[in-house]
């Protein structure tokens, strides 16, 4: 019985460490071996707490060693499979609420030119990039009057593109 | 505790709490970036990429990645998460003694806002040059931008760097394309805040502009002063116009309102003058009247009498004429016959008897004297009885010394003074009745004010003054002049004794 709630003390105040010093134990513990998505630190953590505390409450309502052994870990690995999968979709890149322009995110934008783009020589357009208006400069075959729509056709650096006249390819 | 706490609550207690550690610690994994930041997570190995050229396989930068505005899970101990702030920055430019294109010299003060771009490629470029000196990026910047400044006004004119916004905005793409982006940098603006020159190039650049514009300035502002004194002028003339106008209807109408007052003055007087005119014509036929019944009055009181006594008085001097010549026809005949029967004696006692005769004619002419005067003295006691008598006797007198001369004209003379004495009688009369008439205006002054040099000695000499017009305007009117004829009548009273003399030493 003690030592069954001894380990889930241990496992509760590891976690209970790890939530209140946070990264600190991240550079503590070097687990560059381990490489996986399902192993991790709260993982571990989960598991060994939950081990402890139904292990417990298993011997106390049957006060039968093995059974509580068995239950404990089962139930240790129940938590410690749900730290993995809350963890898994969290880390799920197709999930992320993230908004970063890449560059190919230019490609058939529509912008409007508000600095002429001479020939051979660089102008300015205003380009609305997931929300984000942003000022590219901009290069093109032909001079492009300022206020003329014009379509991003290729990208040159992360500041500057290639536009033509017309309306995009993508509404 | 634990002898006091039952196993049972105590695990289930525990399982409860590993649960929320467990969730509080996957929930602290993830992480939220702001807008004004980027995270880049590291720790992750890139996707493998073949070239699709060269057919080399690499990893890419998948491994390093960067979220703006998201969340992101991230891996204990084999992940770990840098911020990279995407602050704008301002950074102030100044350079000194830039050679522009025409190789004037210039001192540019700028100001140019520079940030970490917002995209993928340049948040990785900048985390790899700024992440733990992201306060260094101004310092790093200001230098660059100094430069690329520098080679911006080199490659311009003046005139461009002032006026030409698209050929200098150009050029600022140009510079940051080649210096900024390759660090992650994007310059959102760059603006040239002052320009100044050692010399007088850009002082001189706006003088000819300058002097146009104050010469149209001047031009704009005579004309305008012109129209406005023409204005000024016109309108003073209209209002001169409007005067006049004004102060000749005034006249009219002062005019038309004196007319009408005067009229409405000279009403009064008027009516009074009709009034007047009126009341003289009905006193003028009282006049009328009462001279009528005055002259009938006279006719039976004076006229009428005088010309009984007139009757009287000729016919007695008739009678003492005719008398008086019997007398002298009969001294005279007697005179005569003494004088044929002197000269019949002269001649009867010859011319011896000379000194005789001439001594009784002397005593002839001595005795002749002598009953002249004895005569004489007769007459003049005869003409003073008559005087006595009364004032016609006069007239005998005088006819009686006339009568010693021509008759007729005697008896003539005699007859005008009759009528005349009459009249003069007359008007004797009536004369107190005239002054009195004159003197009535003077009757009824209640008050007497006299305004006069000589004091109240003149009102006196008014009324003497009044009888004096009287007798002027008798002599006017009637053409008698009673002044003349009062003198006359008394010198001619005294005249005839002299003349009755004088007549009858003509008649001698």
């Amino acid at each position: 019985m003690t030592v069954f709630l001894l380990i889930g003390g241990v496992g509760a105040a590891l976690l209970l460490l790890a939530v209140l010093v946070g990264d600190l134990l991240d550079s503590l513990f070097n687990f560059d071996a381990i490489d996986s998505d399902f192993f991790s630190f709260a993982g571990l953590a989960g598991f060994v707490g939950a081990l402890g505390f139904a292990g417990a409450i298993a011997l106390s309502v049957v006060h039968s060693l093995p059974i509580a052994i068995v239950s404990g870990v089962l139930v240790g690995l129940g938590v410690g499979a749900l730290a993995a999968w809350l963890t898994a979709r969290l880390k799920d890149p197709s999930r992320d609420s993230d908004s970063t322009v890449r560059s190919h995110h230019l490609i058939g934008r529509t912008g409007r030119v508000i600095h002429d783009i001479p020939a051979g020589g660089l102008g300015e357009i205003r380009v609305s990039v997931n929300g984000h208006p942003t000022k590219l400069n901009a290069r093109a075959a032909e001079p492009i009057g300022a206020g003329t729509l014009v379509e991003v056709t290729a990208v040159l650096s992360p500041t500057s593109v290639m536009v033509r006249h017309g309306e995009p390819v993508h509404p | 505790m634990l002898g006091f706490v039952p196993p049972l609550v105590l695990g289930i207690v525990g399982i409860i709490a590993v649960l929320l550690l467990v969730g509080l610690l996957i929930i602290n994994r993830y992480k939220v970036a702001g807008p004004n930041e980027a995270y880049i997570v590291t720790g992750r190995k890139g996707k493998e990429v073949r070239n699709p050229e060269t057919g080399e396989i690499s990893t890419d930068l998948s491994g390093q990645k960067v979220v703006m505005g998201g969340g992101v899970f991230v891996m204990p101990f084999v992940q770990r998460l840098h911020v990279l702030d995407l602050s704008s920055r301002r950074i102030m430019v100044q350079i000194r003694g830039a050679v522009s294109g025409q190789g004037v010299k210039l001192n540019l003060d700028g100001v140019a806002i520079v940030k970490v771009g917002g995209n993928e490629d340049s948040i990785r470029a900048a985390a790899q040059r700024f992440l733990t000196q992201q306060d260094e990026i101004e310092t790093f910047t200001q230098e660059t931008l100094a430069g690329s400044l520098r080679s911006i006004v080199g490659a311009l004119s003046v005139e461009q760097i002032i006026r030409d916004r698209a050929a200098f905005a150009q050029s600022v793409a140009d510079e940051s394309e080649s210096s900024l982006t390759g660090q992650g940098l994007v310059l959102d603006t760059f603006q040239i805040q002052d320009i100044t020159d050692d010399g007088t190039y850009l002082s001189d650049l706006g003088r000819p502009e300058s002097a146009k514009v104050g010469r149209l300035a001047a031009i704009a502002e005579a004309n305008a002063r012109q129209e406005a004194e023409q204005a000024r002028i016109a309108a003073e003339q209209q209002i001169a116009i409007a005067e006049r106008e004004l102060s000749l209807k005034n006249a009219e109408i002062k005019a038309e309102t004196d007319a009408a007052q005067a009229t409405a003055a000279a009403a009064g007087p008027l009516a009074q003058a009709d009034r007047d005119q009126a009341i003289l014509a009905e006193q003028e036929k009282v006049a009328v009247r009462q001279a009528a019944l005055k002259e009938r009055q006279l006719d039976t009181e004076v006229r009428k009498p005088a010309d009984a006594e007139r009757y009287r008085v000729e016919t007695e001097a008739e009678a003492r004429r005719t008398s008086a010549i019997r007398q002298a026809d009969a001294n005279r005949a007697a005179s005569i016959a003494k004088a044929e029967a002197d000269a019949e004696t002269a001649r009867l006692t010859g011319e011896g008897d000379k000194s005789r005769r001439s001594a009784l004619a002397e005593a002839e002419a001595i005795e002749g004297a002598r009953r002249g005067e004895a005569e004489k003295a007769r007459r003049i006691a005869e003409a003073e009885a008559t005087r006595a008598e009364g004032e016609a006797e006069a007239a005998a007198i005088l006819a009686k010394g006339e009568a010693e001369a021509e008759a007729m004209n005697k008896r003539a003379e005699a007859f005008a003074r009759y009528n005349e004495a009459a009249v003069l009688q007359m008007l004797v009369e009536v004369l107190p009745q005239v002054a009195e008439k004159v003197a009535a205006p003077m009757a009824g002054i209640d008050k007497l004010t006299v305004v006069s040099t000589d004091g109240a000695g003149a009102v006196p000499k008014q009324v003497t003054n009044n009888v004096v017009q009287t007798m002027e305007l008798i002599k006017n009117t009637t053409g008698v002049d009673l002044t003349k004829l009062v003198a006359k009548y008394s010198e001619e009273a005294t005249d005839s004794i002299g003349q009755g003399s004088n007549g009858h030493n003509t008649a001698g």
